[in-house]
């Protein structure tokens, strides 16, 4: 029986058919290739098998048994685990995390992460693949081939019986590609299936026992990779046989495009070079070599740290497309096109068609309609928006945008990547077309045949320098490669990144040193009195913000607190007071948690079902809660708080008041929560990534409502605690708290982009925020200073937020 | 350009004006609405730049105590001494540096804008506070207190309103501005000076704040330091209510401009018809939540489409 069984997978994304119809059968220990231009459904499969998406119909058998689809849980179950592409990590997690996420070992099912064991795990893992760096680094801080290695040790790690491998060797050396073959023929003679999608066929031939083909959804063949030949593959992933045209000797003229000493930290270093008029120079290297970079450089789009740029002798100074350069860069999505931009609006912004800043709307229609027809770009018309183009289409509607700023040099960089084979034939004509009449082209390709078809010269560059230059004449597959390489005993360029103070330490200090210069002007700063006063004030700001930094962890956001902490206090003062309700104090309390547990589902399920952004949300519930508050209490201060009551706000234990012991108990389950729960560790997931998070089968929607219902708690125990340390709860109680809370958590660290952050850095935040006012009196500065307060405070973020930029500065231009 | 959200609306309004005008005529007069309406022009002249901000996918927390920090600086030259036609213009450039200052950060330090602002609203609140101790400068003369009175306001915001659509519409600047919230790195790549154009919306964003401000104390006779609190929430809620993405690149004038006259008229006839302003604060909130949610019940189909590219 086959290890796995597929049949009749189909697949549909609205309108377009990503899987027609699929079967495939892998066996137990063999080595099973995927091979198919890009579209061809190489990556639904995958994610089909892994449990990331789910097919329209079809069903796969593993070992007899049926897969249930949609759940990565139930794929790693059926022991398939797949490494996903490099975009997939979290890059704010430590390696550690990365590799055992989702299969943490614990106590009391995720409540308490064995962090050791994790480690220890971790280790031995990436040891079987020669790796012995340090795991509990955040990802961020290695470079693209680690990471790699933590992917594919994680997916081999436990009982794996089909390991899926989507372009495993992309930016990885030929060490550690060597390194990653033998451990793949390990897995092999261990009896373990390998499906391998990969575009080289070099490394298709070399490691694979079978070789299906995927072409349009669809299945073509499945061949014995020993019988069959790289020509055969090949016209079996197109379909009919393509020709190109041959490359035609061009003459060279003077140099246009001139690069010199360009140095860029930790990612290119030294690089000169000069391109002609007429000329086509291609630029070729592994992925992470720096050739985009470079390019990105030379556009003036990143700084430099030294080294200049010139065309026809004029230097580039951040007026680069003035000049007379462009850029068709890598990514079309995020670098090349609006997509929800007509065609027309595309190829008209980087050429700005304009009289004076007016839009010229006629010179924009003529320009598109004039390539639309020239590069026979197939749309209803110019006004349809680029997403509803083919990948080949856009493509040429993005290189048609930089035709029309009527470049001297035009730089593409993998212009024909996710093209159909047509596409690409027209493009490279194109380019020669464009070299003929006099540009100066360089092109960017990973793809070999592609750069010896092109370039008039063959620059490879190798760990972000120019390894060598090659004539047409001298270029062979074997000479690039063997430049391109990364050779043994050579120094690997790592991320240049280095971890700058923690957050912590900085605000730690300043907070130190407050108190330092308050107690030696006054002694009685230090008094038990004024120390338990301070405390007081800081508990709820405290309370909240443990929860708050859970929150902003997970790239949410909630300005509803304050709001929701008003009515809480309101529905407390109601429910006990003599005057309104004069229910028991248990019932109060019961009833105030209650509200503080609704409104944060309520905040959580609008953001996580109805997919509303939580700032909305959260915005639209602060006006509301408001609003309900105000009218609960029709505009009167709630007096009469019952003793029992008044004792949660002014009793205190072993002469601590209780709402600081509130606070301490926050504070540790906070650290526990980000440090030892699974919870925790999904927060910080989601946060770093979402659509890895997702891919990982973390449940993301349960984890944002439970990040909004702990918050939301929260609001209701410091309600619960600071309402009642006066006789009265006054009408605006809890207005603009919000504001305390979310400073508190920036001012400690945690990344407005979510996934960085910890509990120490709030709680230092919180009582710097808290005790300003205080010191400030104590520091003789006057009864005035409480009015400078707020000011102080926000001056505080603004420092904090320039302490972060200045200390980014330094790590260089790649943040 | 699809006009869904400017009908959904224009139908929402046109049934609360028919139900106004069943249950309280007199609501609905043309005098009455030219009264009610002089509350509405501080609001609609911070909402306009908060418009462009959010079309760029930014969004201005500081407007409330940017207004508060202009009027108090209004206030303490007008105490020593100095001529309102100097302190007035003088109020309105300080609040165009206040913006000025967010968009150096926003543009050019990179920082999130909703970190800056939610700074700098407490900064120049705090500022506002220190500087005037928090008491209330009165006593200005009548020639300045009538330009409230008068049509002034109108035509401030209805110029900044139509001024802003074209140069939206019309303009490379507004359709920078799109692109922006659209994809800022493909901006980047497409030459689009980003850090520029956003320092210039930040600013004009203090700028307005401070046209908003002159608005304020002369309807009120007073400057406070905290006058405008709350200003940013409503100014955000009619941008959003008009069919700005929250996200960035979607958003028009004329959706602005029905937003606003929608909470203006829900407010208005809510304290009119039950004389209890914190009714409004639940139907407004309710308003914002309701109008977006929606839109996402047939959005929701497109989102298969949308996932594939």
């Amino acid at each position: 029986m086959a290890l796995i069984e597929i049949r009749g997978l189909i697949k549909r994304y609205g309108g377009v058919v990503a899987l027609n119809g699929v079967d495939l059968t892998i066996e137990a220990g063999e080595v099973h290739a995927v091979c198919g231009e890009n579209g061809a459904g190489k990556s639904t499969l995958n994610r089909i098998l892994a449990g990331s998406v789910k097919p329209d119909s079809g069903h796969i058998l593993v070992n007899g048994q049926p897969l249930n689809f949609g759940s990565v849980a139930a794929s790693e179950a059926a022991g398939i685990a797949m490494v996903h592409q490099e975009s997939a990590a979290f890059l704010t997690l430590s390696a550690v995390e990365n590799h055992q996420i989702m299969r943490e070992p614990s106590l009391a099912g995720g409540l308490w992460l064995d962090r050791a064991e994790m480690k220890r795990r971790t280790i031995a893992s990436l040891a079987e693949f020669g790796e012995t760096f340090d795991p509990s680094v955040s990802l961020e801080f290695r470079s693209l081939a680690q990471r790699q290695m933590v992917a594919i040790s994680r997916a081999v790690a436990g009982d794996c019986r089909l390991l899926i491998l989507d372009e495993p060797t992309a930016s990885l050396s030929s060490r550690e590609t060597d390194a990653l073959f033998s451990a793949i023929r390990k897995l092999k003679d261990a009896g373990v299936a390998v499906l391998y999608v990969s575009h080289r066929l070099d490394e298709v031939f070399a490691l694979s026992d079978r070789v299906t083909v995927l072409r349009d959804g669809k299945w073509v063949a499945t061949q014995h990779t020993a019988r069959t030949s790289h020509e055969k593959l090949v016209q079996l992933m197109v379909g009919r046989e393509v020709t190109f045209a041959d490359p035609v000797e061009s003459k060279i003229a003077q140099t246009v495009l001139e690069v010199k000493n360009l140095t860029s930290e930790g990612q290119f270093h030294n690089i000169s070079f000069q391109v002609n008029a007429g000329e086509i120079v291609a630029l070729a290297g592994l992925v992470g070599a720096g050739r985009s970079e470079v390019a990105r450089a030379i556009m003036g789009l990143d700084s430099l740290d030294s080294g200049e740029v010139r065309v026809e002798g004029a230097l580039i100074h951040k007026d680069a497309i003035a000049k007379g350069l462009a850029l068709v860069p890598e990514d079309r999505q995020h670098e090349g096109l609006f997509l929800p931009f007509s065609l027309r609006d595309n190829m008209a912004l980087a050429a700005r068609f304009a009289h004076g800043g007016w839009i010229d709307r006629d010179g924009e229609r003529a320009n598109s309609q004039s390539f639309m027809e020239s590069l026979s770009i197939k749309a209803a018309s110019d006004l349809a928006p680029a997403s509803s183009l083919s990948g080949g289409n856009q493509q040429k509607v993005l290189i048609g945008k930089w035709l029309a700023t009527h470049p001297k040099v035009l730089i593409l960089d993998e212009p024909t990547r996710g093209v159909d084979v047509g596409a690409k034939a027209q493009i490279h004509q194109l380019v020669r077309e464009l070299a003929a009449k006099g540009v100066a082209v360089l092109v960017i390709s990973s793809e070999l045949s592609e750069v010896i078809a092109l370039g008039d010269r063959i620059l490879v560059m190798r760990q972000g320098r120019l390894a060598g230059e090659l004539s047409r004449a001298e270029a062979t597959q074997d000479r690039i490669l063997k430049l391109a390489l990364h050779q043994k005993g050579e120094a690997v360029i790592a991320s240049q990144h280095h971890r700058g103070m923690p957050r912590e330490l900085g605000v730690g200090l300043l907070l130190l040193a407050m108190l330092v210069a308050a107690t030696a002007m006054n002694r009685s700063f230090l008094s038990v009195e004024n120390v338990r006063d301070m405390l007081v004030k800081v508990a709820p700001a405290i309370i909240v913000g443990c929860m708050m930094t859970l929150t902003i962890l997970a790239r949410e956001i909630d300005i509803s607190v304050g709001a929701l902490m008003g009515l809480c206090a309101a529905t407390l003062g109601i429910a006990c007071s003599p005057d309104r309700m004069g229910l028991p104090v248990a019932v109060g309390i019961g009833m105030c948690l209650g509200v503080g547990l609704l409104g944060g589902a309520i905040n959580g399920l609008l953001v996580s079902r109805a997919k509303v952004p939580s700032i909305i949300v959260t915005l639209g519930m602060l006006t509301i809660l408001r609003g309900i508050t105000e009218l609960a209490m029709g505009g009167k201060w709630i007096e009469h708080l019952p003793d029992g009551l008044r004792q949660l706000g002014t009793g205190a234990a072993l002469g601590v008041p209780f709402s600081v012991w509130m606070a301490g108990f926050f504070v540790l389950i906070g650290f526990w929560i980000t440090r030892r729960t699974r919870f925790g560790l999904q927060v910080m997931a989601l946060g770093s990534n979402p659509s890895a998070a997702a891919l990982r089968g973390i449940p993301t929607g349960r984890v944002t409502l439970g990040v909004f219902v702990l918050t939301g708690v929260a609001a209701a125990v410091a309600a619960l605690f600071s309402s009642t340390q006066l006789q009265v709860i006054e009408s605006g109680f809890g207005n603009g708290f919000e504001l305390v809370v979310i400073a508190s958590v920036i001012v400690g660290g945690t990344s407005i982009r979510g996934g960085s952050g910890t509990i120490g850095g709030t709680v230092l935040g919180a009582t710097l925020l808290g005790i300003i006012s205080t010191t400030l009196i104590f520091l003789k500065l006057g009864e005035s200073a409480t009015y400078w307060e707020r000011a102080i405070q926000g001056g505080f973020i603004l420092i904090a937020v320039l302490g972060d930029h200045l200390g980014r500065r330094k790590l260089g231009g790649a943040a | 350009m699809s006009w869904r959200r400017e009908w959904t609306l224009t139908v929402l309004l046109a049934v609360l004006m028919a139900g106004a005008f069943g249950l309280e005529p007199r609501f609905v007069s043309v005098k009455a609405q030219t009264l009610l309406f002089t509350h509405l022009w501080e609001l609609a002249v911070v909402a306009v730049p908060m418009l462009l901000i959010i079309i760029t996918g930014g969004i201005d927390l500081s407007v409330g105590s940017t207004i508060a920090l202009s009027a108090i600086s209004l206030g303490l030259m007008f105490e020593r001494g100095v001529s309102l036609l100097i302190a007035v213009p003088g109020a309105i450039v300080i609040a165009a540096l206040l913006g000025a200052t967010n968009g150096w950060f926003v543009a050019r330090l990179k920082v999130h804008p909703l970190l800056v602002t939610l700074a700098t609203m407490a900064a120049f609140r705090g500022i506002a506070e220190g500087i005037s101790l928090a008491r209330p400068i009165s006593g200005y003369p009548d020639g300045f207190l009538q330009v409230a009175q008068g049509p002034l306001p109108a035509i401030i915001f209805g110029g900044l309103a139509i001024t802003t659509h074209i140069v939206l519409t019309r303009t490379v600047f507004g359709r920078w501005i799109v692109a922006i919230g659209t994809e800022e790195t493909v901006s980047r790549f497409s030459g689009v000076p980003v850090a520029r154009v956003k320092l210039v919306l930040y600013a004009v964003s203090g700028f307005a704040c401070g046209l908003a401000a002159m608005i304020l104390v002369a309807r009120n006779n007073t400057a406070k330091a905290d006058i405008g609190m709350g200003m940013e929430l409503d100014a955000i809620t009619a941008v959003v209510l008009g069919g700005a993405s929250i996200q960035g690149g979607k958003g028009s004038i004329p959706g602005l401009v029905l937003g606003l006259i929608l909470i203006h008229e829900t407010r208005e006839f809510v304290s009119w018809h039950w004389k209890q302003n914190e009714l409004n604060l639940i139907v407004i909130g309710s308003l914002l939540l309701v109008t977006v949610l929606l839109e996402r019940i047939p959005t929701r189909r497109k989102l298969g489409e949308i996932a594939q590219h």
